[in-house]
């Protein structure tokens, strides 16, 4: 029988349950599975670039598509094949060429756009690019669902909650997964709260917001006139009070209540340190390009790296600046500048503390852009875009897969969205297809009944 | 690898060697006196194990073998009464890595009990049942009905060797019917009274109390509004505000007036066709317009139409029929016989409501189609003030002819210029008692016809003196002109609308004099009837009150999203579930073909096949949803799935008996909810013994009641109730309860800012909180409420720092305790502290504080007091938190002490559950 089954049936028949353990693991919260030995890495950071960054002027160069500039798009790609804002102008489809110049960079030659100056020159080496990637959804909304759940029906848990189930948390004193957003540069799609949602698995590994306005997480601030010292003694009377309660009844819910306001109140306590840059020399700061957790996505990458050493399982930034309808030259400069620097320092940093050895860092967003002109932008395109990932396992300073001559499809290599998932949960030391959960009477995974790994790209 | 098994098994007594040598020590091992029940023991095995590949599943099945059928499994694998002889058994005890069944490579393992289990079950002879649910429930009528709960539940105790727990203490079982019937927990008084009586007769008045209180429907509307995915927006990328807040007041009312379960089904899903609906039943039907729908530019109209078309299926096979249809969307599902063609004639139903897949602009334009609503007390008030109306407006200085016949001089043809004067003479015109008119004219009260096109009146009375104030009441129709004493007052067009509360227009008194006065009225109608009576009056001005009121009352109407039927949509099978795929077949619709056969082809059948006896499934999933508010788990655990991969019911007898008396009972719940809290299963204690702990932890047997976690509302709306903030009115639009800043920042087109209810809106209950579907209220998030962009039938209880953090500094959570602080404090009362904390704490938690309790309670007290002395600035900063103003009475740094012991009251897990 396999291991991880036998634990999951312990904890779902015991009468303790989770909370007993989590009296006597008190200093993390354990996951449901044990992770294979051959894992590589602990940890996820994705930088999701919200909106659809197009991968014909950031990581796929296509000579053709130069030449071609200004001329009808061949029929022959674009027939009975889905569009989503081109849908009136099906019949004068023309080609717009790359808006930007690509060079080889590093040992590895990697061909990066000049856009990107930082990824290009500092972390060609360090990164596996995918330019074959593939998705199913041609919308933000339900590409973002689908990026993060594997399915586009609501309700479903995201990749995040997954593997904090699956593994737990390491860090005793924040959640175990955790999100930040950041805006600028292109119009900013909404992201809505179902992407870092735990959909069927218990609510407790449901992402974190960590907000740079307001709370930094919700309701962590005590009440005004509440000063730290009597917000514990309001807690330990609390304690006090539950536990006199549990002297008859013994019930594991109770002491569960209990060290989940001792949870609380640690994070209260440690996220105002974990937000204060002070401690951070002007090398690091300069690093990243930031002052202070400002919100900016900048400043979110440090945060991420905080996090990650504090051993938060699952981090996810979302830049929501990448929908460049129109204007896509000026768009993606725009959005890059805002990005490029601190996404290299953030492996750089990582880099240097040994910390990207098990920590994977994911680069990309929900879907790619047309080959074909929207006015001077690029259209929502699902059959091609790019993605990059560094660290936890993945072979640094490679290109996996290629797109037509056009870059309109994944020819070579195709990696399909489930592809990615298999792929991440196999470096985390899980087995996609029996990390499972029961649901509606069907045992659900997160690569839904598909899924490869891309056995050429790890390490 | 799979190669098929009639060939493999070829060479019988190789393979039987085989099974001796491992397969008997099985047997031996097994109990042979234990009788194995199919659908019990050996069905869900077989479903989870080998179904996938050997079950419904026509397009995915391997080997052409059926495990999901009798017929077929006795053809291929299996030898009833003989497990040696079966292949079935050869396959799933070898010890050959190409032979064993599941396959090595498979996800699914047997265990050494599973193998014994299928083992026994063929040696007694292989004995099917079709699955549980999908035969109709039957009952043994001889149970009496009060006591049949008890008596089934008793029986399969006695099994056991155990029996009923004691007795919980009253303030438990308050307590528990409290939150259990309406969400709230009891007032002191109640707590009180309960004591009054034997428990059984206590029980039974609070349970009657409670049922028949509006917070029932309150109550009960929370799972069903998670089951149909009720929300204030549209959930998908911008996640506007749209209008169905009238359809989450219908449930509520629904459930307390216990409109029978099939009248409820019939209304929702075809309210719309009912013939002369009401607006309600039209507010009802509105359940086919929740689900998500999109406004995203640049999204395909049909692939968003097969998205709504799947998302209804899903949910109204979820909430209805607790069954899994929405996995047959892309083939036939794996574990239950629905074909992908039961699935798409199903969706077929609600081809005919009137909607598109993209929604253009809908910031501006809406969401298609909508009705507007008064709501059912606004009705009822505009109803009373109307009748008041007809009582008050009576005229008495002329009176009009709504009671008795008022006589006037009339005339058809067309009189002299000065006609209107007082000296004019009339008595060539003929006398007559009004009203005039013509009996086509609807509600008038004709007392002289009138037929031609125009009428000419006149009255003359006298006036002793002239009153302050004059009012002219009439009903006209159409066109009138009125004149005191020769001077036109007035040209009213059309006609009134109101036949028994005449209109009342304020007249110039200058136009009367003292003694004798002529009104004459000429009336002009131009088709359909006709009517004219007049009366005038000193005394209406509270009329004129409550005519605006009227009108205000009716534009509190609300906007509802309708339902509207049209010719409908073509639907096909979509192969692999692909929208863009036309190749499939057209279905119309019909019910999963093996469920009926009956032809179907609107909503309205497909509404009353669902309360048929022929559907065995929606009694049953429904009273399963039931015992899990009265008892934390259904009697089948599964509430979403009662097919083969649901669970087996810890009580088949019972859940069929309910689902028998549910349906016999005229679909009655409120009969049902009395059954079960009457029961004397329901009121044990749930403390459990040494032995329960180990034979049944999960209290399936329910040898004791449960403890569980109050649902997310429920704990909004105990700290108001206990506090006293908590503002009690049923229904209207949804509301904003207080909210951190900036939670909103990642919506988008339009971006906007939450805005906080002022006034009485933000202490509504928790049912009525603005439903978000991205950012739902983090409060109600953190104890599980669902985004409702899906149906959700099984709510989590999860125990969260998260959670904790809510209840710890929610300014909700710091007003209630605030305001039960200073209450407590100036209740004159109470004179010395441990009146006060034991005061606070039989209000919060409806018992006696121990005097541990106490004893921390005042130690908290002490330590605050002397810290907030210290630090007056604090305890002005925390007694000012909430939209009420900080109490000036009241010294702050005494009321801060006090605030920090509220809060411990609020925070306790005690306070959170029920018990």
């Amino acid at each position: 029988m396999d291991p991880s089954l036998l634990r999951r049936s312990f904890l779902k028949r015991s009468s303790i349950g989770s909370a007993a353990l989590m009296s006597f693991l008190k200093d993390s919260s354990p996951g449901m599975i044990k992770p294979k030995e051959s894992a590589k890495c602990k940890r996820v950071i994705v930088l999701c670039m919200a909106g659809g960054p197009s991968h014909l002027e950031t990581f796929d160069y296509k000579p053709k598509l130069e030449e071609l500039d200004g001329k009808p798009m061949p029929k022959s790609f674009t027939e009975g094949q889905q569009i989503a804002q081109l849908q009136g102008q099906a019949n004068n489809l023309k080609v717009l060429g790359p808006q930007h110049k690509f060079a080889k960079y590093g040992k590895s030659g990697q061909e990066i756009s000049t856009a990107l100056p930082n990824i290009a020159n500092k972390i060609p080496d360090d990164i596996c690019i995918i330019r074959s990637m593939q998705t199913e959804q041609i919308n933000h909304d339900p590409a973002h669902t689908f990026m993060n759940t594997g399915s586009i029906i609501s309700g479903r848990p995201s990749m995040g909650s997954w593997i904090n189930y699956g593994l737990g948390s390491e860090g005793a004193n924040l959640p175990g997964f955790v999100v930040l957003t950041s805006v600028g540069g292109g119009q900013s799609q909404p992201i809505a709260a179902r992407q870092w949602h735990s959909g069927f698995l218990p609510s407790q590994y449901q992402g974190v917001r960590l907000r740079s306005k307001g709370d930094p997480v919700l309701y962590i601030n005590n009440p005004k006139g509440v000063t730290a010292d009597r917000q514990k003694d309001v807690i330990d009377t609390i304690k006090n009070l539950n536990m006199i309660g549990n002297q008859t009844l013994k019930d594991p819910e109770i002491e569960a209540r209990i060290s989940q306001y001792e949870m609380a109140f640690r994070m209260q306590m440690s996220v105002p340190e974990l937000v204060d840059f002070s401690d951070e020399p002007k090398h690091i700061t300069d690093l990243y390009g930031t002052k202070g957790a400002d919100g900016t996505f900048a400043a979110n990458c440090l945060l991420a790296r905080r996090l990650a050493e504090r051993g938060v399982r699952f981090i996810q930034l979302y830049h929501r600046g990448w929908d460049h309808h129109g204007g896509i030259k000026k768009g993606v400069e725009h959005t890059a500048k805002l990005v490029d620097q601190a996404s290299a320092a953030l492996v750089l940093d990582l880099k240097e503390r040994g910390l990207l050895d098990d920590t994977l860092v994911v680069w990309g967003g929900e879907f790619g852009r047309t080959p074909m002109a929207q006015g001077n932008g690029r259209d929502h395109h699902i059959k091609a875009f790019s993605m990059w990932m560094a660290g936890g396992g993945i072979k640094p300073g490679i290109t996996y897969g290629a797109t037509d001559e056009l870059g309109y499809s994944a020819e070579k290599d195709i990696v399909h969205v489930h592809d990615f998932h298999a792929t991440m949960l196999n470096l985390l030391g899980i087995d996609h297809e029996k990390f499972t959960y029961r649901y509606q009477g069907r045992d659900f995974r997160l690569t839904d009944v598909h899924g490869k790994i891309l056995k050429d790209i790890i390490i | 690898m799979h190669i098929p098994i009639t060939i493999r098994y070829r060479s019988r007594n190789v393979l039987r060697l085989l099974i001796i040598s491992f397969g008997a020590t099985l047997v031996t091992e097994s109990k042979a006196s234990e009788i194995i029940e199919f659908n019990r023991d050996v069905r869900p095995i077989l479903a989870d194990n080998c179904w996938s590949c050997h079950g419904p599943d026509a397009g995915n099945r391997k080997a052409k073998l059926r495990l999901d059928k009798r017929e077929n499994a006795i053809k291929e694998v299996i030898v009833p009464g003989n497990a040696d002889q079966s292949p079935l058994i050869q396959r799933i005890l070898s010890e050959d890595s190409d032979e064993i069944m599941p396959p090595q490579d498979h996800r699914k393992k047997l265990t050494v009990p599973e193998k014994n289990k299928i083992v026994d079950w063929i040696n007694q002879g292989a004995k099917w049942q079709d699955h549980w649910a999908w035969i109709r429930p039957m009952r043994n009528n001889d149970v009496p009905t009060e006591k049949a709960i008890d008596w089934f539940l008793n029986n399969r105790l006695k099994k056991e060797n155990l029996k009923f727990s004691q007795v919980a203490p009253a303030h438990v079982i308050i307590r528990r019917l409290s939150f259990d019937l309406r969400g709230l927990p009891p007032t002191i008084k109640e707590v009180k009274e309960f004591q009054k009586y034997d428990t059984e007769e206590s029980i039974k008045r609070a349970a009657e109390s409670f049922i028949s209180s509006p917070s029932f429907g309150e109550r009960m509307a929370v799972h069903w509004l998670d089951l149909v995915r009720y929300a204030d927006t549209n959930g998908y990328h911008a996640d506007i505000e749209w209008n169905v807040s009238p359809y989450r007041d219908y449930v509520i009312n629904a459930f307390n007036d216990n409109m029978p379960f099939d009248q409820f089904t019939l209304e929702q899903i075809a309210g719309d066709l009912i013939p002369n609906a009401s607006i309600e039943q039209k507010v009802a039907a509105g359940y086919n317009r929740l689900n998500m729908k999109s406004t995203e530019f640049g999204i395909q109209d049909k692939e968003y139409l097969s998205k709504y078309a799947a998302d209804r299926v899903r949910t109204t096979a979820t909430t209805w029929l607790g069954a899994t249809l929405g996995c047959a969307e892309c083939h036939d599902h794996k574990f239950d016989p629905f074909s992908i063609r039961d699935f798409y004639s199903f969706a077929a139903f609600f081809a005919d409501i009137k909607s598109v897949g993209y929604y253009p602009d809908a910031q501006k334009k809406g969401w298609g189609e909508t009705i507007e609503v008064i709501d059912r007390k606004n009705t009822a008030k505009i109803v009373e003030l109307e009748n008041a109306l007809k009582s008050m407006r009576q005229s008495d200085i002329l009176k009009d002819s709504r009671k008795e016949g008022n006589t006037w001089q009339y005339t058809f043809n067309k009189p002299d210029p000065e006609w209107n004067l007082p000296g004019y003479d009339d008595s060539k015109w003929k006398r007559g008692e009004a009203g005039f008119g013509s009996s086509e004219t609807p509600n008038a009260k004709v007392r002289t016809e009138w037929k031609s096109s125009d009428i000419w009146i006149r009255n003359a009375f006298d006036l002793k003196q002239v009153p302050k104030k004059i009012f002219l009441l009439i009903q006209h129709d159409e066109d009138a002109s009125i004149s005191i004493n020769g001077n036109n007052i007035g040209n009213l067009k059309g006609y009134s609308t109101d036949s028994e509360a005449y209109a009342v227009h304020q007249i110039d008194t200058t136009h009367f004099n003292t003694g004798k006065n002529v009104i004459a009225i000429h009336c002009h109608q131009t088709s359909g009837g006709q009517f004219i009576d007049a009366g005038l009056s000193s005394e209406v001005t509270a009329n004129i009150e409550i005519e605006k009121k009227i009108k205000e009352l009716r534009q509190k109407k609300r906007k509802m999203l309708a339902t509207v039927s049209v010719k409908p949509r073509t639907v096909r099978v979509l192969p692999r579930g692909d929208w863009m795929d036309d190749s499939g077949e057209i279905v119309s619709p019909a019910v999963p073909q093996f469920l009926s056969k009956n032809e179907t082809s609107s909503r309205t059948d497909l509404a009353k096949w669902i309360t048929s006896r022929e559907n065995p499934l929606t009694a049953r999933v429904f009273v399963n949803r039931l015992w899990k508010i009265f008892f934390g788990n259904g009697i089948s655990r599964v509430l979403d799935d009662i097919g083969s991969q649901g669970e087996w019911p810890s009580h088949p007898e019972l859940i069929d008996w309910l689902a028998v008396e549910f349906m016999e009972s005229g679909w009655n719940v409120k009969h049902i909810v009395n059954l079960i809290v009457n029961s004397k299963a329901y009121r044990q204690s749930s403390l459990e013994n040494e032995r329960l702990k180990v034979t049944d932890p999960e209290n399936r047997l329910i040898a004791r009641q449960s403890r569980f976690r109050i649902e997310a509302e429920f704990i909004r709306d105990n700290a108001l109730a206990v506090s006293g903030l908590l503002v009690k009115k049923i229904g209207g639009p949804s509301v904003k309860p207080y909210q951190p800043v900036g939670y909103w920042e990642n919506l988008n087109f339009p971006r906007r800012t939450y805005k906080a209810d002022s006034g009485s809106a933000q202490y509504r209950r928790g049912i009525y909180t603005h439903w978000q579907r991205q950012f739902l209220h983090p409060a109600l998030l953190a104890f599980d409420a669902p985004s409702r962009e899906e149906c959700t039938a099984n709510r989590p209880r999860s125990n969260t720092p998260l959670a904790a953090l809510v209840l710890l500094n929610d300014p909700t959570q710091i007003e209630a305790a605030r305001t039960m602080a200073q209450k407590t404090i100036t209740d004159p009362a109470l004179n010395d502290d441990e009146s006060k904390i034991s005061s606070m704490f039989m209000l919060v938690l409806s018992r006696q504080a121990l005097g541990s309790e106490v004893e921390g309670l005042k130690q908290l007290l002490k330590k605050h007091r002397e810290k907030f002395l210290k630090d007056p600035k604090s305890a002005n900063e925390l007694v000012s938190i909430g939209q009420e103003p900080a109490p000036e009475n009241i010294d702050h740094h005494e009321l801060a002490p006090w605030i920090s012991v509220a809060r411990v009251l609020l925070n306790l897990h005690e306070t959170i559950t029920r018990n």
